[in-house]
């Protein structure tokens, strides 16, 4: 009885030391994303993956989704902890891992057919230094969606420049309704607004970005022009009373219930408009470009990337890595990924699988009416989104709030 | 014969030896260990941290004071300072008086005491998430609840922009603080009372003593040292207060709610479309917390065993 109690502890140990050398044999890789359809209860995604998988035995898939909101903080604690995965959305991280040598510099690895597939936009959105350190996996493009029976009840037509809808704003208004619906209690919307409107005004959004050039800053006529717009559009109750004390979500849902005439969005919304909104408005709801300031201007509006591949450098499982996104972005796997979701094609050929005309039209306004929309520079965000925050209040003047935004930024590269 | 003494007598206390110091000590390590590995050693590296400018990326470097001189000057963080202050003494005050004057009526023999325990419990298991999610759309200024209600009352010059409004804001989360929090240390003071003896009540009764100086002369002085419990768990709750504002406001509008909690995650992981995140500096920003929470709970728990009354 001994022997055998012997017998079955020594194979125990003998297995528990042989486990890890045993699970050596197979190559994990990992992926990380924040994309909901994405996560492992898709059948599409698994199919995509598994196709890989057959193409590479031996090799196993771990498929981790992290919603957006807690994305980011993800990332930073994986980055810190030395534990990034080895394909994964770099968000706004793109930047500092690419400079840092953490990520794989695509412009070094892959050819230029392969680059040169994307639309100019997304692709900007992730060059840095004139190196590119994300895959735009989808692109993105704002505007202003429309409820036609408000519109019509009204007699009223899409603005074409702020001052048309700065005018119209009184007739909306007065019917009950609110003119455009957005929230921004999480300070993460106004930046989108005002910072193609900068460009509207004719600053360059990426080099306030980086601000290394001494004749660029945020205290300049653009940026001060841009806050004035924004705050003469929010006296002006273009926008919901107490806008900052609105959740994004809260403003889709004021568009929904026929409450706004119009709603400031992304395009990733047409796909969300789809299961949310009654079905009246979603099959007659339209999208306009965004004001210009006058009606021969272009209609610069917030476009690039946020979902971008970035690849883990220097790991055992680089080379395997660069294959899978090689693989994810072949025609044949992102037309399935573009037929599934319906989002925002990163590349002329994924426009073929639109069907939803919303996002066909917005699409074609990615080489005409795209700006920047999205900040990698240290302490840009929060320099920015705050002060929109207050300029929205007007607790605030223009002037005041780009001279804040400078001396924000400019402290926060000082620590 | 001698020797054979000798041996036994070392030989026991060896064992004796063994028992008074290794044993106990054999017991305490594995607990000692998990408290050195997640506890001990986590918060030297954070302090040390503290000195350091660190991005994740780039490996750290020391820059001494740097950090603490930076939040010296940084208008965001005395901001957030302000604002817990305002948070901390608003909540502890209420937190405290409000559960104890409920609990004295409940404990008075109330009709229905027992509903008005549960209800008033209700809300202390709900997460504070849920609960900040939750109020974020009754505050909300168009279509949330609050103001509906108010406009359907007819006091429609009442409605305000609550959470958007940067003199509103803080008042509106310590509002739902004392609701959320109220039940719990309702209970806490409610549990207590049950153990003042009824004798002393009876007997300031037969001396003349209407309610109120029953409760002020007996139940209050009675209850120190549970209301020092109270008051240091609010005044904790405060200085590090930080999920339901996140889910709330994010610290804004433009950080009119930024607390030191809120504005140490800011700093550490970013908002939503933040970047660059400066993990030596926000960790000085909990090392002020650390020291803050600390010397605050000191501070209490000396006044309540001093002020405290034996029977």
């Amino acid at each position: 009885m001994k022997l055998l109690a012997r017998i079955i502890l020594v194979a125990c140990l003998i297995l528990t030391l042989a486990a890890p050398a045993l699970s050596q044999d197979e190559t994990v890789l990992r992926i990380m994303h924040w994309t909901s359809s994405m996560s492992s209860e898709s059948e599409w995604w698994n199919a995509i993956l598994d196709g890989f998988l057959e193409m590479h035995p031996g090799v196993t898939i771990e498929n981790n989704f992290v919603p957006f909101p807690q994305y980011l903080p993800t990332l930073e604690s994986m980055i810190a902890g030395e534990e990034l995965p080895d394909v994964f959305f770099g968000h706004v991280k793109a930047a500092e891992l690419g400079r840092g040598g953490l990520s794989v510099n695509y412009s070094e690895v892959m050819d230029e057919e392969f680059l040169s597939q994307f639309y100019e936009g997304p692709t900007r959105q992730f060059t840095f230094d004139g190196q590119i350190y994300a895959i735009p996996w989808t692109a993105q493009m704002f505007g202003i969606f429309v409820n036609p029976a408000i519109m019509e009840e009204l007699g009223l037509e899409p603005p074409e420049t702020w001052d048309d809808l700065i005018a119209m704003a009184p007739t909306i208004n007065d019917a009950g309704y609110i003119p455009v619906a957005w929230g921004n209690s999480a300070m993460n919307v106004c930046p989108d607004f005002v910072l193609p409107i900068i460009t509207q005004f004719g600053g360059d959004v990426w080099a306030l970005d980086d601000l290394s050039d001494p004749d660029v800053s945020w205290d300049s006529e653009p940026v001060v022009q841009a806050l004035a717009l924004v705050q003469d559009l929010a006296m002006n109750n273009v926008f919901m009373p107490g806008i900052n004390g609105v959740s994004e979500a809260q403003g889709a849902q004021i568009f929904y219930q026929g409450r706004s005439a119009m709603f400031y969005g992304g395009s990733w919304y047409p796909g969300i408009i789809v299961n949310e909104a009654p079905e009246e408005l979603a099959a007659n709801y339209y999208v306009a470009k965004n004001p210009a300031l006058t009606a021969e201007d272009i209609h610069w509006s917030g476009n690039g990337s946020g979902e971008g591949w970035v690849t883990k450098a220097n790991s055992d499982n680089t080379e395997l890595a660069l294959e899978l996104v090689q693989y994810l972005m072949s025609p044949e796997i992102y037309s399935q990924h573009i037929t599934e979701t319906q989002n925002m094609p990163s590349m002329e050929a994924g426009l073929d699988f639109v069907e939803n005309e919303i996002v066909r039209e917005m699409t074609s306004w990615l080489t005409t009416d795209g700006a920047n929309h999205i900040l990698f520079g240290q302490g840009s965000w929060d320099g920015i989104s705050g002060v929109c925050a207050s300029i929205l209040d007007g607790s605030i003047t223009p002037e005041a709030g780009a001279a804040e935004i400078q001396a924000n930024v400019l402290a926060a590269r000082a620590r | 014969m001698a020797v054979s003494t000798v041996n036994h007598k070392s030989e026991y206390l060896l064992v004796t030896q063994l028992r008074k110091y290794w044993l106990p000590a054999l017991f305490l390590a594995p607990a000692a260990f998990f408290l050195a590995a997640f506890i001990a050693v986590p918060m030297i590296q954070a302090i040390l941290l503290g000195f350091q400018r660190w991005n994740g990326i780039e490996p750290a470097t020391w820059i001494g004071l740097r950090n603490y001189e930076n939040l010296l000057q940084d208008k965001v963080f005395w901001k957030s300072m302000g604002n817990v202050v305002y948070y901390t003494v608003a909540t502890t005050v209420f937190q405290t008086t409000i559960p104890l004057l409920i609990a004295n009526i409940l404990n008075s023999g109330l009709r229905g005491s027992t509903a008005f325990r549960f209800l008033y419990f209700l809300p202390v298991i709900i997460s504070l998430t849920i609960t900040g999610l939750l109020w974020r759309m009754i505050y909300e200024p168009n279509f949330g609840v609050l103001n509906e209600l108010l406009r359907s009352l007819g006091l429609r010059d009442w409605t305000q922009l609550w959470l958007a409004d940067r003199n509103l804001v803080i008042p509106c989360i310590i509002a739902v603080s004392i609701w959320q929090s109220l039940g719990f240390f309702m209970m806490i003071f409610f549990a207590a009372m049950q153990g003042i003896p009824q004798d002393l009540y009876e007997s300031a009764s037969i001396d003349g003593a209407n309610v109120w100086h029953r409760f002020r002369f007996i139940t209050v002085p009675m209850l120190r040292s549970t209301m020092t419990v109270v008051i240091v768990l609010n005044t904790i709750g405060g200085i590090r207060a930080f999920d339901q504002i996140w889910v709330m406001t994010t610290g804004g509008p433009n950080h009119a709610s930024e607390t030191l909690g809120t504005y140490l995650y800011r700093t550490a992981f970013g908002a939503l479309g933040s970047s660059n995140p400066h993990l030596g500096y926000a960790t000085a920003i909990a090392i002020v917390i650390l020291i803050f929470s600390l010397i605050f709970s000191i501070i209490q728990i000396r006044v309540g065993q001093v002020n405290e009354v034996e029977l």
